[in-house]
């Protein structure tokens, strides 16, 4: 018998970040206090992608803050140490791993962590010995919902692929610019939580910009409407999917991320 | 950096996918498709857990079973799989009516010159995804890139329900990383043999010198230039029922000597066969149609349930529908043959079957010595006689 459509997985939308006073009078009132950015935020958002564990190791109790600052149960990805992704010490690196866990638990305990990103530089390259650290570390943090994020397109291949669904890890899907040796325009399901990130399209401040003018990107409703039919596919192989936009400056990314969430909504995604 | 535009649709597994679409409950699940009251039942088709779980497609149901107890059976429903079968042809011819069918689930569509249309290559793309999506519920892989072998490969590669987009440069950097099994036209047998020989990624394979090429079999270079990349082969908008090889034999006196029906329809089928092997192809079907010396005509096809690319196979499809369609005792005046249904072999193709070993390796051979001398270069000697 047939059954009745409907939504097929829980979609939610976001960015990369939120404590940044420039979104003041794009998603923040003016003048609020940097203490309050979480709690509206969860006001319009399902779903947030923290990024300040990437720079220092979390702590419990900055984890326990923040959940208590959200107003909303909103949901949480982690990307997870630099210590972990871009500066890996051979001697050090699973005591950063115990330290990352342990900071992160009170979010797992409480059932709001959805991922756990583990983003990848353009420098490492599929070779043995990043082949040989990366299944390490995802044995290491097998605990958690992982998912990893790869700047080389050479980590595209179907071994890979078939190894990251054999682990059950989630594969990140890009938006940026579609330059030589960067990752293929593509989606695809590797394990329950799918995962998009958008970096915006700046050709021409990828690799000269800093860190700030290199996600300098506004989406167009064009650009954005051409991921609706793609969320859609995605919606049919994972149960949960996750948006996050990190083209920060000037609040693209909040504006950008209810474009998205509108046109999902209209096309009965979300 | 633009996209290629020969779009590769791969709706894999459409039967489970179907049964999935029409019940939610299966969602999930390992399950599969298959005739269960039949005596002998092999697995259609299976849900994406049921392969997880070590199923296969064409694995005995009893063995299926065995392996997985209690695993759910769904019953085929074939005209389910043939409406959606033509529902996503019909998507695709209202981007372009450069589509060609691919075999089950497979359609390659060329989506040059739809850019005012339909926007950038990428973007068309989605949305005939979104329109396969609305009128199937399929969620097909779909690759693009500049020609037919890296599309393909790379739905392979992003499965299921993937998209790719690839420009010109990132196309040989992206196939190369691939298992060399994904290349179209490596079959079971081959890839064992290629494993043989240290051959393991594609890029193993594009490295391979002409002469190195030559010595993996008569398919060789072919498949060297595919794992380079290349791949000149046009997106073929005719349907394959339309789409044939065919000859024709007067006979010189009209005859009704079986042997020399026989004998000469098999030299008939060994040129078709070997213009069809010679662009990666086979048929399932055979037509003949024969004229009698007073004018009457008669004819008959017989079917295959798979791709036939060998000459003995292939003979043996010519022979039944002969047998069918010789009705009278009347001297025959001409012999029409007619090979359709045609469609890639693929893995089908592949020369070094080890059930098959003698006929392939002989076949293989012959293709050789016709590739290089012409195809008059060598028969049976049974033939020369049947001529003499």
């Amino acid at each position: 018998m047939d059954s009745p459509p409907g939504p097929l997985a829980d979609i939610r939308i976001g960015t990369s970040g939120y404590d940044y006073p420039e979104w003041e009078r794009v998603l923040y009132s003016k003048g609020i206090g940097r203490k309050e950015y979480l709690g509206a935020y969860s006001e319009v958002f399902g779903t947030l992608e923290l990024n300040f564990p990437y720079y220092g190791m979390p702590k419990p109790e900055t984890i326990r803050e923040l959940m208590a600052r959200a107003r909303r149960p909103i949901d949480f990805a982690i990307k997870a140490n630099q210590a972990l992704t871009h500066k890996i010490n051979p001697a050090t690196w699973k005591d950063s791993v115990e330290e990352f866990a342990k900071g992160i638990a009170p979010l797992h305990e409480s059932g709001r962590l959805c991922a756990v990103l583990l983003e990848f530089p353009f420098s490492f390259r599929y070779r043995d010995e990043e082949r040989r650290y990366l299944d390490k570390a995802l044995k290491a943090l097998s605990a958690f919902p992982l998912v990893v994020e790869f700047r080389s397109a050479q980590w595209f291949n179907a071994r890979v692929i078939d190894g990251l669904k054999a682990r059950r890890v989630g594969l990140c899907s890009v938006d940026l610019p579609r330059l030589e040796g960067l990752p293929p325009l593509s989606d695809l399901v590797t394990s329950e939580t799918a995962y998009v990130r958008f970096h915006g399209r700046n050709e021409a401040t990828w690799w000269n910009g800093d860190a700030g003018t290199r996600y300098e990107y506004l989406y167009t409703r064009d650009e954005l409407d051409a991921w609706v039919p793609r969320l859609e596919a995605m919606s049919t192989q994972a149960k949960n999917i996750r948006v996050y936009f990190n083209n920060h400056r000037r609040g693209d990314a909040p504006t950008n991320a209810r474009q998205l969430m509108a046109l999902a909504t209209a096309a009965k995604l979300i | 950096m633009a996209s290629g535009t020969i779009l590769h649709v791969n709706a894999i597994g459409i039967m489970a996918a179907i049964e999935e679409i029409r019940d939610r409950s299966l969602r999930g699940r390992p399950f599969v498709v298959a005739n269960a009251l039949s005596p002998r039942a092999v697995v259609l088709d299976l849900s994406p857990l049921a392969h997880r779980e070590g199923l296969r497609r064409g694995m005995v149901l009893s063995v299926a079973r065995d392996l997985r107890p209690g695993i759910e059976v769904r019953p085929p429903r074939p005209e389910l799989y043939r409406a959606a079968e033509e529902a996503l042809w019909s998507v695709g011819l209202g981007y372009t009516p450069l589509v060609e069918r691919a075999g089950r689930g497979h359609l390659f569509i060329d989506l040059a010159g739809t850019r005012r249309l339909f926007g950038a290559p990428e973007d068309a793309a989605q949305k005939l995804r979104g329109r396969i999506m609305e009128e199937t519920g399929l969620s097909p892989s779909i690759a693009l890139s500049s020609n037919k072998t890296v599309s393909k490969v790379s739905t392979r590669v992003f499965r299921p329900a993937g998209f790719v987009a690839l420009s010109p440069n990132e196309e040989s950097s992206l196939v190369r990383m691939q298992p060399v099994g994904l290349l179209p036209g490596v079959g079971p047998a081959l890839l064992g043999r290629l494993d043989l020989l240290g051959i393991d990624e594609i890029g193993d394979l594009a490295d391979l010198s002409e002469s190195e090429a030559r010595a993996i079999g008569p398919r060789g270079p072919e498949l060297v230039a595919k794992a380079r990349g290349i791949d000149a082969s046009p997106v073929d908008p005719e349907p394959p029922e339309r789409r044939a090889v065919a000859g024709e034999i007067v006979f010189e006196p009209d005859t009704t000597d079986p042997e020399v029906l026989g004998l000469r329809s098999g030299a008939l089928v060994a040129e078709l066969a070997f213009s069809l092997r010679k662009d990666g192809l086979g048929a399932r079907r055979a037509l003949i149609e024969l004229t009698y010396t007073d004018g009457l005509r008669s004819s008959a096809h017989a079917g295959a349930a798979r791709v036939l690319a060998r000459d003995d196979e292939l003979l043996v499809l010519a022979l039944t529908a002969l047998e069918r369609a010789r009705k009278r005792r009347v001297r025959v005046r001409r012999l029409g043959l007619k090979l359709s249904d045609i469609e890639s072999a693929g893995p089908e193709l592949d020369l070094f079957e080890p059930e098959d070993l003698r006929l392939s390796r002989l076949q293989s051979a012959l293709d050789r010595i016709r590739g290089r001398f012409g195809f008059a270069a060598i028969e049976p000697c049974s033939l020369l006689a049947a001529r003499a």
